[in-house]
């Protein structure tokens, strides 16, 4: 008994740092609608900050300790203000989601900045003086420390609290949730609101950093080991409600500090699971209620067929494609094979993030589900190649219609969210069930005689298959099937009235997507001759984003250029220098100011407005 | 100032004297890849490590070394991108490096399908040499195997009787866990396992990790955390009494890497492996760390040693074969023998893996500081099963 | 051809529709009025599936439609106009059209047959019947407000609807405007023997095309009426005392 009180003690520690960083989140994603990847990179730079700072201040005396650590979380506040008015404030009237692709680049300039500046080494920041004792709880010793933060968890949420009922801007912030009209009518200048909200969420989420310095280590890893968990903790409380983010913040602590004891193996999917059963169950979060709609006045391009000069450049294209081979050395086949097969990976999420307006932060899921296919086909019956590149669309295609099923009741970024957390529970199959699937070893010798990846013959069939499923699900958007998506996406009210089956359309889409993925999952497998779980993690659903972005949403051709883009520019950047994820962020950064509908969204309208 | 005037002359000095050996012959290009990004603080020292010992080499092979190193950035499919670009565009001989297990069995699978040379440095997972073995491949570190039976030997001299274990929760941890487990219950009958914690690699929740041990009530851990969890967990671990009157066994915590963040917090008593490098007094050693000290102003870290021998291991295994084509120096590291910083080292014939042992002692706080006390050399040859074991393990033929 | 018994929706304690009864004929143009927060918005969404009545029945041509989605209610030949136009904004003009009428004829799980070929004859008869010919070719959602609305007419009457519910149909259009567009949907309405229920605020469009009108205050019919009865009766002017002179 005692030992489970002092786990819930410990969980209610956790539960308080991961409020800090989680309630920063939920107001700026209320008011801007940005989903802020670079909110754990706040979190991070509040630590390394701090360490700096403290390093600075006199040592031993608690008030410079206290001192020094909101002065780390002021510190990001003024970088998150700094960040929203020379970037964010820039890119909001660009469609809903690029506004994430920002944020990322940030990511990866803030993971090399960290790196350049503090160097390599994990760092142990210095306790709080005067609390590194620990007193005894039921005959258990417990540090101090933890008490302390479990008593500001609450602090900070009463003032939030104080902040958003009783003051005009906490009234403005609560209108820019829910109401958006509103926030006009009253004449108020947005671009102060959300200035305002972006450097309070940042410092929230800088003093969460620096205060877990008593309690973990400081590393480069940080930002992306807790934004993750965030999200989850955002999402299970309800976008925008602080008292629900602090609700769900105890939930997930507890979770954590008693699952371990229960299942100590599946520590990282049990969040996961949480947050998927909250979801079927509340679908807007535990304390959330339905979000105004995103920002008016985004700009919603007309798909069009192909004109004349697109084709001609398609054939020419497709031509220099064939001709490859003659020209370039093996390792431009090998790209050229992967670009290829990345072309269908973004096609099929643009089948999802476009038409379908249904954001999936979980797309390679069912990449890798494909992958798998191929992978335990080939080293349980040594399936030849046709029958692995049948099964891996199947099913995949089949994993995509059960994801539908689950999430056919949720929009926006709770349906990003529940997909983010089923590619996850799939990715912890991958990694764990080490018995099928070789946990993070993987599965190796995926391969077919006559067939090797880097071959020419290979290189054909991916060109042929990857080139062809694109062209059926652009053929399928501009048939009647694809306008039906779209005009479930566009207004959903007026498609219903209409007697259009929306749900039962998208749910086909998610069906179709994961098929289209998971073919280019199995072709990945052939051409890279092994499958690892990282093939289902989140980094390669957030490159799948970035594709489609990178080309923009609101074309057809956007996909296969942004995979273009991007896998030229990661092979060329990461042989280059070790500072890529530097220079990859800048030039998202680039991209994002200067082409905010895509790199085929402005070219396109260029020649239109031409 | 000073260090980085001497590198900068150093640096030049490299430059001229690959100028002029360019002259003589084409260089011998290794294909290096690591997770430069996402590892720096063990690939940083393990660069420098390489290039002090490509540097050494230069100076008398008939043929300069070249070495392109390359990012995987954690990811085995990015790693094997690098591998093919590494051999056919910048037309690289063979390939090295490579930290993460998953990351080391996926190269080590594109040298078998391409019939070419794969050097792997620092991976610790026993199939690479047993289970997934095969010609092309060979391992310098002492794998998971390996470093659990030094551990097990000490640990099977304790009283303690009722052991709990921790370990992230991939590959490298379950086995770890597993042979160690395996290895004391087989010297030790009595012992009795009392639960086991798998915090996520990187996420650990060391409190509520280290109350779930606390509740096993254990007399001793068997810890298999490293890097940040380690960190979370030590400072967790001592706030909350857990190794009060407990013994620790601890894979890896002693290696420079692990042990220096922790400071003066460093916990006392545990038996760990690792690498003392300030205290290793060999010949060998001391001329190595004395170059190393000379050339970056530092001490050299674990990364550095591994670092340094894979390429004292190629350069030894190409004046060998006398050659930089692939099936000649596969028949030159089989049986390779060359004398490393930790001593005579074998890469050994039966399974490809390397001697090369670690330094198993006793951590300790000196000068604000952890350190290893009353340490021994472990040389591997004495942790690896016997070759009719190996044999069914590893695919023959 | 509409009949619904009884409607009641409450929202938290707000008894929007509180106790509606009401018919309307196949042929008959029936206006539905009364101050801004009546009820008006919410009745149509109970008539049309988007919300269901605590309370009622309803039955649209002889049966009992109690409960349907409006998807079912849309195959029931049922046509909605929406008081703030809803339009697919990433299509042109025309392409509304024809995937409305697309999913009309149940045309919408075709996969590789493109949309352009399809329906493109009956979508711009449509577009003439509402005087939009000219814009077929413009992305909704460049529209003007005025020929959005149009738009809104066209998509609504798309289904061959024998019940048309039009809320505010002229709602953010000059008052030219309001008289075009009301002539339109009446028309084509008379012409297919559609019964009509809208609303508006605009009482010289209601005394000009309704055939009988409805008013509606805080959830309740308080009058209903030749168009003349009506703006005769002292309880609507009282319930437009304070909203509206
Ligand atoms: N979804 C909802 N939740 C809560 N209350 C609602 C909701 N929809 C409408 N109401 C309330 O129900 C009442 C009736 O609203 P409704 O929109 O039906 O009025 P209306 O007659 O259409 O007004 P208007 O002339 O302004 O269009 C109002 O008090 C409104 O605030
Ligand atoms: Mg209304």
């Amino acid at each position: 008994m005692e030992a489970l009180i002092i786990q819930a003690l410990t969980g209610l520690a956790s539960a308080s740092s991961l409020f800090l960083v989680a309630s920063g989140l939920s107001l700026i994603f209320g008011v801007t609608r940005i989903v802020n990847f670079a909110h754990g990179s706040f979190y991070m730079l509040g630590a390394y900050l701090a360490v700096s700072l403290l390093a600075l201040l006199p040592r031993g005396d608690p008030m410079w300790w206290w001192l020094g650590v909101l002065g780390a979380a002021l510190a990001v506040g003024v970088i998150g203000t700094v960040l929203e008015m020379v970037l964010l404030r820039r890119i909001y009237r660009a469609p809903e989601l690029f506004q994430l692709l920002a944020t990322f680049g940030v990511v990866l300039i803030v993971q090399d900045l960290v790196l350049l500046i503090w160097g390599p080494q994990d760092i142990l920041g210095p306790r709080a003086p005067g609390l590194r004792f620990s007193i005894e709880i039921l005959g258990q010793p417990f540090p101090v420390y933890d008490l302390v933060l479990i008593t500001i968890g609450p602090v900070v949420l009463a003032g939030l609290w104080a902040l958003v009922r009783h003051t005009r801007f906490g009234m403005l912030v609560r209108a820019a949730t829910h109401d958006r009209e509103t926030v006009a009518a009253l004449g108020v200048d947005q671009r102060l609101l959300f200035t305002a909200v972006f450097a309070l969420g940042s410092t929230l989420a800088g003093l969460g950093g620096a205060l877990q310095l008593p309690r973990e280590a400081v590393t480069s890893h940080m930002d992306l080991a807790i934004i993750a968990e965030v999200f989850v903790v955002v999402v299970v409380g309800g976008l925008g409600s602080v008292p629900g983010a602090y609700l769900a913040a105890l939930l997930i602590g507890q979770v954590h500090a008693f699952g371990i004891l229960v299942l100590p193996e599946i520590t990282l999917v049990l969040i996961f699971l949480v947050m998927a059963a909250v979801l079927v169950v509340r679908p807007h979060g535990l304390l959330g209620r339905p979000l105004a709609h995103a920002r008016g006045g985004e700009a919603v391009a007309v798909l069009r067929a192909a004109g004349p000069r697109v084709r001609q450049i398609a054939w020419v294209a497709l031509t220099a494609a064939i001709l490859l081979p003659l020209a370039g050395s093996q390792h431009v086949v090998t790209l050229a094979t992967e670009a290829a097969v990345f072309i269908l990976f973004a096609a099929s999420l643009h089948l999802l993030l476009g038409p379908a307006g249904l954001v999936s932060f979980g797309h390679a899921g069912l990449f890798g589900v494909g992958a798998y296919a191929v992978a335990l086909a080939v080293k349980h019956w040594a399936a030849p190649m046709a029958v692995g590149l049948a099964l891996a669309p199947f099913a995949a295609g089949l994993a995509g219609a059960a994801f539908g099923v689950m999430c056919a009741h949720l929009s926006g970024v709770y349906l990003a969210m529940l997909s983010l957390a089923f590619a996850q529970i799939l990715w912890s199959a991958a990694f764990q069930w080490v018995a099928l699937t070789g946990g993070d070893n993987g599965i190796l010798g995926v391969r077919a005689a006559g067939w090797e990846g880097g071959g020419l013959a290979f290189y054909y069939l991916t060109l042929t298959l990857c080139l062809g499923g694109m062209l059926v699900l652009r053929r399928a958007i501009l048939a009647p099937w694809g306008y039906g998506l779209r005009a479930g996406r566009d207004a959903p009210l007026r498609a219903a009235a209409l007697g259009i089956p929306v749900v039962r359309l998208q749910w086909a889409a998610f069906a179709i997507a994961g098929a289209a993925a998971g073919m280019a999952g199995g072709l990945f497998a052939y051409a890279k001759g092994s499958v690892f779980p990282t093939y289902l993690a989140i980094p390669k659903s957030v490159d799948g984003l970035l594709m489609v972005l990178l080309g923009g949403i609101h074309t057809l051709s956007g996909p296969l250029v942004g995979a273009l883009v991007f896998v030229g520019l990661e092979d060329v950047l990461t042989r280059a220098t070790d500072l890529w994820r530097m220079a990859l962020g800048l030039i998202i950064l680039g991209v994002v100011l200067v082409f905010p509908q895509g790199v085929v969204g402005a070219v396109s309208r260029r020649t239109r407005d031409a | 100032m000073l260090s980085r005037r001497t590198a900068l002359m150093a640096g030049a000095a490299t430059l001229a004297t690959t100028r002029i050996a360019s002259a003589q012959a084409r260089p011998i290009r290794i294909g290096e890849i690591n997770s430069y990004t996402t590892l720096a603080a063990f690939t940083e020292p393990y660069r420098k490590g390489w290039m002090l010992a490509q540097e050494q080499a230069n100076r008398t092979a008939a043929r300069p070394f070249e070495t392109l190193f390359r990012d995987d950035g954690g990811r085995p499919d990015q790693a094997l991108s690098q591998a093919q670009a590494l051999l056919s565009t910048d037309g690289c001989d063979f390939l090295a490096g490579t930290f993460l297990s998953n990351v080391g069995l996926a190269v080590s699978d594109f040298a078998r399908a391409n019939r070419r040379l794969f050097v792997a440095s620092e991976p610790l997972t026993d199939a690479l040499v047993w289970s997934q073995g095969h010609r092309y491949c060979f391992r310098l570190r002492p794998s998971t195997y390996m470093q659990a039976a030094m551990l097990a030997e000490e640990a099977a001299k304790l009283p303690a009787r009722r052991w709990a274990t921790v370990a992230p929760n991939y590959e490298y941890g379950q086995s770890a866990v597993r042979w160690f487990k395996e290895l004391l219950s087989r010297a030790r009958p009595d012992v009795v396992w009392v639960g086991e914690q798998w915090p996520a690699q990187g996420r650990i929740d060391a409190g509520a990790t280290v109350q779930a041990l606390l509740g096993m009530q254990p007399e001793a851990i068997f810890n298999a955390t490293f890097a940040a969890d380690l960190l979370a967990f030590v400072r967790q671990g001592q706030s909350r009494g857990l190794f009060r009157n407990r013994a620790v066994v601890s894979l890896l915590s002693g290696e420079p890497e692990y042990l220096e963040p922790l400071g003066d917090e460093a916990p006392e008593g545990w038996i760990v492996t690792g690498y003392p490098a300030e205290q290793i007094a060999t010949p060998e050693h001391t001329m190595f760390r004395d170059a190393y000290r000379a050339r970056f102003n530092e001490l050299p870290k674990l990364g550095s040693i591994v670092g340094y021998v894979t390429m004292q291991a190629i350069a030894a295994a190409v004046a060998r074969a006398g050659s930089a084509e692939t099936e000649a120096l596969v028949e030159a590291f089989r049986g390779l023998t060359w004398v490393s910083p930790f001593g005579p080292t074998e890469f050994r014939a039966i399974d490809h893996q390397a001697t090369l042992g670690a330094y198993v002692g006793r951590t300790a706080v000196r000068g604000g500081r952890g350190v290893m006390v009353d340490w021994r050399y472990a040389d591997g040859r004495a942790y690896l099963p016997a070759d009719d074991i190996v044999r069914q393990w590893r695919p023959q033929g | 051809m509409l009949e619904a018994t009884d409607l009641v929706k409450t929202f938290g304690g707000v008894r929007a529709v509180d106790g509606v009864s009401l018919r309307v004929m196949a042929g008959e143009v029936v206006a539905l009025i009364g101050p801004n927060g009546a009820g008006k918005t919410t009745l149509f969404n109970l008539l049309t599936g988007q919300l269901m009545p605590d309370r009622g029945r309803l039955a649209i041509a002889g049966v009992d439609t109690t409960g349907w989605s409006p998807r079912r209610l849309a195959r029931h030949r049922v046509g909605r106009g929406f008081q703030i136009a809803q339009a697919f904004a990433s299509m042109t003009v025309r392409e509304n059209l024809q995937t409305a009428l697309v999913a009309r004829d149940r045309g919408l799980w075709r996969l590789w047959r493109r949309l352009a070929s399809t329906a493109v004859a009956d979508a711009d008869s449509l577009l003439a019947a509402v005087e939009l010919a000219d814009q077929a070719d413009r992305p909704a959602g460049d529209l003007a407000y005025g020929d959005l609305k149009r738009l809104e007419l066209a998509l609504a009457l798309s289904n061959r609807p024998r019940l048309l519910l039009l809320d505010e149909p002229t709602a953010g259009t000059a008052p030219a405007e309001r008289r075009t567009l009301m002539t339109v949907a009446v028309t084509l309405a008379r012409r297919d023997h559609v019964a009509v229920l809208f609303t508006e605020h605009d009482m010289d469009v209601v005394f000009a095309f309704a055939d009988r009108v409805l008013v509606l205050d805080a959830g309740k019919l308080i009058a209903e009426g030749s168009p003349a009865s009506v703006r005769a009766n002292p309880a609507v002017r009282r319930a437009y005392l304070g909203s509206e002179a």
